[in-house]
């Protein structure tokens, strides 16, 4: 038996833990069992006293297809299938708190809530101390959490305690759309699993104890977190890079080995990024985890301190060998779960409730990544003959289903989920930024964060900072698409030699700019705060007549549903016209002289 | 004679300079025709789309945006409505579908057209050998071979389709089965296949209008044995 023992710096900042937890699991790799001893140390920061405890099991949502989240989802999960004879549960043998008191815990609704009644209440201020013994069975890996063979991605995998707030306690059934919520606290758990293994996990490994049966025991600590996930394979290579101080390490399979240097790129991008826009990443590692190709349902997802990123495929194109550097999925999905160590790990938004604040928040970032890395033009994809940009796809995914508020529960949304929690958001956000400028932005985003950091805001709060930070109008932003389903679109409408005139289609309106452009070169920029439906800018007949009209001529409203209206020309774009029916005459003349040799 | 490779290059290059009026009346036929499929689809963007200043952009290549306001123009309608006097980029991407599917089954037919008529022409020209160019005498081997030409290139499309359906067939089942890899056997395999029977055909035509005989019999067993005895002219 040997001991390998490394203390991690200490720099995270100081959080006020309420919810830590100490855990014992045992891995049994070929019956991919889990078997532990949790002890939870829980402090009541409220004013109301806590007369029960209720704790999430999430893994029984995959016991059968009786679950809320089986029957929701059909039974997938972003395209992944559950595996019926590959299912998932959890069962806690016995609770106790540390005086010996057992305790009974009862199931609520479909079993992935559990409440224990404490004999007394835990006053404000106290701490209960709560000791488990659980036992769990691993799914097949569709959503998130399970196996593929030898390789285990356990997230969401012990009884973790909802969170206490305005007298009673936040924890939902685990529906299909919504993620997580719980309170900060401190970790930690030991990990015995067989020697061949090589393990990530939220926070930093402690010490590593091999034993001489073939076992070893990896102990980690994670400091100021609302979660604690792992992962192990005897397959994982590891690559690890240093970015301003935080330990980058990546782990991944050797099919997937052409993925490391973009991952670690865009990982450095990420947290360089992120660390000067929002606040710096305040733990000593961060961890990425690959997934295995016929395993991507482990993919795509974010804890503290560790993310799963994977091969997943926005575009269709990131399978394909020939063609998957032109894609940018890989890093735009690597750059999205780290964005979520700031916009969930460090803000522990509800994400059951208002998924929108952290995917949202997240996406558009990932978008400022791409964008500041790649080109705005070109992030999502970039080939010879084709160039897409991480907005494109965003926007084509909101014109799909634009009529849908931000705000709402996670179980509120069927298919429009991704456009209200994502595609929305990033347009929003997006042309906030370009409407009120970048620095104001930052200025309410780092505000938001610095009040908020190891906090539980709401949407309500986010709207607060932003009023006070900014001094312009966000009405139109908050009510208009936060909380409701208004949509725009800008256009010219009509054009003559001395007047122009501009109208609003749909009931959001967005102050912005139209730019006339006279015959002599000259242009003026006009103001116009986008409420009334109609407008028109006259001009003297002293003035050169107008050659063209731009409303938004910058294309800062990234939701306007059509830009190709933006703008008119008195006379039509002849030179632009007949750039583009040469090209139909050369591709013709191409076609005919490869078809028939002439 | 049997010509030597070089003399056979030099003389080819001779034809062609030699008789000049040939490449000439080629090239302003496939211009002619070019530009008639081109006329449509340029005044369907001229009415529609011309006073739009997007179409500047449009001119050096088409923005990803300007392919999604496009593609989802049909939903975006649905959301807001049209707007009075403005062009509906909807209809004039019906239009626009229409005339491109249109244009699309055009071009094979005008092409198979085109080349048979003209093919007996030029070939005939090249026979003739250092006399000069004769417009009349071209447009009368036009003509003579039209009818052949017209269903020969009806025979090599058949041919090659169902070939090139087979070898693609074989190639998605195996791509199936194995993985990415086959693909580069398979797609060259394709090339080859199509390269090959345009060559059969090529000079099936060539030895008919050597031969001065309209039945592709003859001319065809006349190609494969120039092929077999002389692979360079594949």
């Amino acid at each position: 038996m040997s001991v390998l023992a490394a203390a991690p710096a200490a720099h995270a900042q100081a959080a006020e833990p309420i919810a830590s937890y100490a855990i014992d699991v045992t891995l049994n790799a070929d019956e991919k069992t889990l078997s532990a001893h949790q002890t939870i140390t829980y402090v009541n920061t409220t004013d109301e006293p806590i007369p029960h405890l209720v704790f999430h099991l999430y893994l029984n949502a995959f016991r059968d297809t009786d679950s809320i989240f089986l029957t929701e989802g059909g039974p997938t999960h972003r395209g992944n299938t559950w595996d019926p004879d590959h299912p998932g549960w959890i069962k806690v043998d016995q609770i106790q708190l540390t005086d010996g008191t057992g305790l009974e815990l009862l199931p609520l609704e479909d079993g992935t809530i559990a409440s224990a009644q404490l004999p007394t209440p835990v006053a404000p201020g106290d701490s209960i101390i709560v000791e488990l013994d659980f036992r769990a069975q691993l799914p097949r890996v569709f959503a998130r959490t399970g196996y593929v063979e030898d390789y285990f991605m356990v997230g969401q995998w012990f009884p973790k305690l909802g969170v206490w707030e305005h007298g009673a306690w936040n924890a939902h059934p685990f529906h299909l759309n919504a993620e997580f919520y719980s309170d900060f606290g401190n970790y930690d758990v030991s990990i015995t699993l067989p020697g061949s293994y090589v393990t990530g996990a939220t926070g930093a490994p402690i010490s590593t104890v091999i034993r001489d049966n073939g076992t070893q025991t990896v102990a980690y600590r994670a400091e100021n977190v609302i979660d604690f996930a792992w992962t192990a394979s005897p397959n994982f290579q590891l690559s690890t890079r240093d970015v301003d101080g935080t330990e980058v390490l990546y782990l991944y399979l050797p099919e997937h080995k052409w993925t490391v240097q973009r991952v670690l790129d865009a990982a450095q991008a990420a947290v360089s990024y992120y660390s000067e826009w929002y606040g710096p990443y305040p733990y000593p590692r961060l961890t990425i985890v690959d997934a295995p190709s016929d395993g991507q349902g482990a993919g795509g997802m974010e804890y503290p301190t560790l993310v799963a990123a994977g091969v997943m495929n926005l575009t269709g194109l990131a399978n394909i060998p020939l063609v998957r550097n032109a894609d940018r999925s890989l890093e735009a999905v690597t750059v999205h779960e780290i964005g979520h160590q700031w916009w969930q790990s460090m803000v522990g938004f509800n994400e059951a409730e208002e998924p929108w604040l952290d995917e949202g928040l997240t996406d558009y970032s990932t978008l400022r990544v791409l964008d500041a890395i790649y080109g705005s033009d070109r992030s999502l994809i970039d080939s010879n003959n084709l160039r897409v940009g991480y907005l494109d796809l965003q926007r084509m995914s909101y014109m799909a289903v634009p009529r849908v508020p931000m705000y709402g529960q996670a179980w509120d949304f069927g298919y429009e989920y991704s456009i209200a929690t994502y595609s929305k958001p990033v347009l929003s956000w997006h042309t906030l930024e370009r409407t009120i400028g970048n620095d104001a932005l930052l200025e309410i985003l780092n505000a938001f964060f610095r009040r908020y950091q190891y906090g539980h805001p709401t949407t309500e709060d986010l709207r607060t900072v932003a009023e006070e930070t900014c001094e312009q109008d966000l009405s139109w932003f908050f009510d208009g698409l936060v909380y409701d389903d208004e949509v725009l679109n800008y256009a010219v409408t009509s054009i003559n030699a001395h007047s122009v005139t501009v109208s609003r289609q749909g009931e959001l309106s967005i102050p912005t700019e139209v730019r006339i452009t006279f015959v002599d070169g000259s242009s003026a920029l006009e103001s116009w705060n986008g409420v009334e439906n109609t407008v028109t800018f006259d001009y003297t007949h002293n003035e050169p007549p107008i050659r063209r009209a731009e409303i938004d001529p910058e294309r800062k409203i990234a939701l306007d549903m059509r830009w190709s209206d933006n703008g008119r020309s008195r006379a039509p774009e002849i030179w632009a016209w007949l750039a583009i029916v040469s090209r139909i005459l050369y591709a013709a003349q191409d076609a005919l002289m490869i078809m028939g040799g002439f | 004679m049997r010509s030597t490779r070089c003399q056979s290059l030099h003389t080819g290059f001779q034809s062609a300079t030699r008789y000049w009026p040939v490449l000439l009346i080629s090239y302003a036929t496939n211009l002619m025709l070019g530009v008639a499929l081109a006329i449509l689809p340029g005044i369907s963007a001229l009415m529609n789309v011309g006073h739009l200043t997007a179409l500047r952009q449009t001119a050096d290549g088409l923005d990803a945006w300007q392919v999604i306001d496009i593609v989802m123009s049909p939903l975006t309608d649905t959301t807001l409505g049209s707007i009075a006097g403005v062009a509906s980029l909807t209809s004039w991407l019906r239009q626009a579908t229409l005339i491109g599917l249109l244009t699309i089954l055009a071009v094979p037919t005008i092409a198979w057209i085109t080349q048979a008529f003209l093919y007996g022409g030029l070939l005939s020209t090249f026979t003739t050998l250092p006399q000069p160019f004769q417009l009349k005498g071209f447009l009368q081997a036009c003509w003579h071979w039209f009818g052949a030409f017209l269903v020969w290139g009806l025979a090599q499309a058949a041919v090659t389709l169902v070939s090139v359906a087979v070898v693609a067939g074989l190639g998605t089942g195996l791509i199936a089965l194995a993985g990415w890899w086959p693909v580069w056997l398979v797609v060259p395999s394709l090339l080859s296949i199509g390269l090959l029977l345009a060559a059969v055909f090529e000079l099936t035509r060539a030895a008919a209008v050597t031969a001065g005989t309209r039945r592709i019999g003859p001319a065809l067993s006349s190609a494969l044995r120039l092929m077999l005895g002389r692979p360079l002219t594949v």
